[in-house]
């Protein structure tokens, strides 16, 4: 980020002092650190409050990992996972990064029955979903964009085969073997990223926030005691629908409202359900789960967006999960368990 | 007495004797109802009342004096309710045009008094959109 990005962001510069915000309680004693980029198709912030003496080291250590893992992952310029898909029927030698992306993916895939499955990268492609429509920079003027890519009618093929991707670690390396089928890691991705940047910031200082947009770790003290999160309001509205009360915690959200486009003459969004290669989420605008690792609250967030609205509640308890969700007629609902984390809701 | 009125006479005798044959003749007629009516009459069809609620009388049907008088006063009554019910109905309008400002202003009152949603608490960020 150049200083001028910084400076019309209103964000200091890694180890700048961060200016107290209208209605915030006083920045205790030491201020903060921040530092402000972008990575992964989304502004990141890295807050580090109370620093210690080591607190510039961990940010600028936080956003070497997040720029690696961005590197080692990204499908939208070359890169070692690029190079994997584009010959999906080899052997490649590829950084701990990926090969490490790929473990958990495939993790996740089992965790969740196939409701989390990468292989949706041709969907994504076949629907226009570039660089830009992830988030790129600046380059979307509208939540809608239109492009004209898959005639109405044309249906993709569906995958009716388990994911079986091979990771191998030999004398000289990680090598993958993605069984055929290219893959796409935009979101867990971006949420081992974010772990990987909390654990570098862990211990620089009170308190410590790694924000990437829909994937959030709050670690400690926050300016003003815990962390106070909002959830943004999937229909566009300033305020937002929740605000959370956190420490500790990982905090993933899965929203189409940054995300919706029309493929020829069909809307869509990125959250694809890989069982029927379609939009998934019916009735359902955005959902957030809290819990302790990013990456994780990353894959349960969309798998249940994927369930629906109908059957999300039902998928949450199942699955013992801490999640809110935001239905498109802009009904909030939640489990129980996330309830407590809840300080103020817009229909207060 | 001359001839013509004791032929006068005769005459008015023979009245009543007449009708009392008559209204023998007809007496016999009710008492054997089952020989008078071979078959079951025809169903007739009863005329719809008026639209304006008013006493109806087939044409061709006599109706007895007394009957006659009260179906009068019946329609006198109906229309001395529609008329009333025409006089409320005014009234009851002029009562809701006077009415309406104070309950527009009571409406105003409540919207005044009752509590603003409460703003959202600032916040330290924002959870959006995954990519």
């Amino acid at each position: 980020m150049t200083a001028a990005n910084r400076a019309a962001l209103g964000t200091p510069a890694a180890g700048a002092p961060a200016e107290p915000r209208a209605g915030d309680d006083p920045v205790p004693p030491g201020g903060s650190r921040t530092d402000a980029f972008r990575a992964m198709g989304s502004e990141v912030t890295l807050t580090v409050v109370g620093p210690g003496p080591a607190a510039d080291e961990a940010l600028a250590a936080a956003r070497a990992t997040i720029d690696q893992v961005e590197a080692a992952c990204t499908r939208f310029r070359p890169s070692p996972l690029t190079a994997a898909n584009a010959d999906p029927d080899a052997w490649h030698a590829v950084p701990a990064a990926l090969a490490t992306a790929v473990l958990e993916a495939r993790r996740s895939y089992e965790a969740t029955g196939g409701a989390f499955d990468p292989r949706v990268l041709d969907v994504l492609l076949a629907w226009g979903h570039d660089e830009a429509l992830a988030g790129g920079p600046a380059a979307v003027p509208a939540p809608v964009w239109p492009v004209t890519l898959l005639p109405s009618g044309v249906r993709l093929p569906a995958v009716d085969r388990p994911w079986q991707p091979r990771v191998r670690r030999r004398s000289d390396g990680w090598w993958l073997h993605l069984a055929g089928q290219p893959i796409d890691l935009g979101g867990i991705g971006k949420g081992l990223a974010v772990r990987a940047a909390a654990e570098a910031l862990r211990g620089a200082g009170r308190g410590a926030l790694v924000d990437a947009g829909g994937d959030i770790v709050v670690l400690g003290d926050g300016p003003a005691g815990d962390w106070r999160v909002g959830v943004e309001d999937p229909a566009g509205g300033d305020a937002p629908v929740l605000v959370l009360r956190l420490r500790d915690t990982a905090c993933a959200t899965s929203s189409v409202h940054r995300h919706s486009w029309v493929a020829g003459d069909r809307p869509v969004h990125h959250l694809v359900d890989p069982r029927t290669r379609r939009p998934g989420g019916e009735g359902l605008a955005a959902v957030t789960v809290l819990g302790p690792d990013p990456a994780w609250a990353e894959v349960w967030s969309k798998s249940l967006f994927l369930a629906g609205a109908a059957h999300v509640r039902r998928h949450a308890e199942g699955a013992d999960l801490c999640a809110a969700w935001v239905r498109r007629d802009g009904a909030v609902g939640m489990t129980e368990s996330f309830t407590e984390h809840v300080t103020w809701r817009n229909d207060d | 007495m001359t001839t013509d009125s004791r032929r006068a006479l005769a005459v008015l005798a023979l009245v009543p004797m007449t009708a009392g044959a008559f209204a023998g003749t007809v007496a016999w007629a009710a008492d054997r109802p089952v020989q008078a009516a071979a078959t079951d009459p025809a169903p007739v069809a009863v005329p719809p009342a008026s639209a304006a609620g008013g006493s109806t009388v087939p044409s061709g049907t006599t109706l007895d004096p007394g009957a006659a008088a009260v179906a009068e006063q019946l329609d006198v009554l109906r229309a001395r309710l529609a008329t009333l019910q025409a006089e409320l109905a005014a009234q009851s309008e002029q009562a809701a045009q006077v009415q309406a400002p104070q309950a527009r202003a009571a409406t105003s009152r409540a919207q005044r008094t009752a509590p603003a949603p409460r703003p959202a608490p600032p916040v330290d960020t924002t959870t959006r959109a995954s990519g």
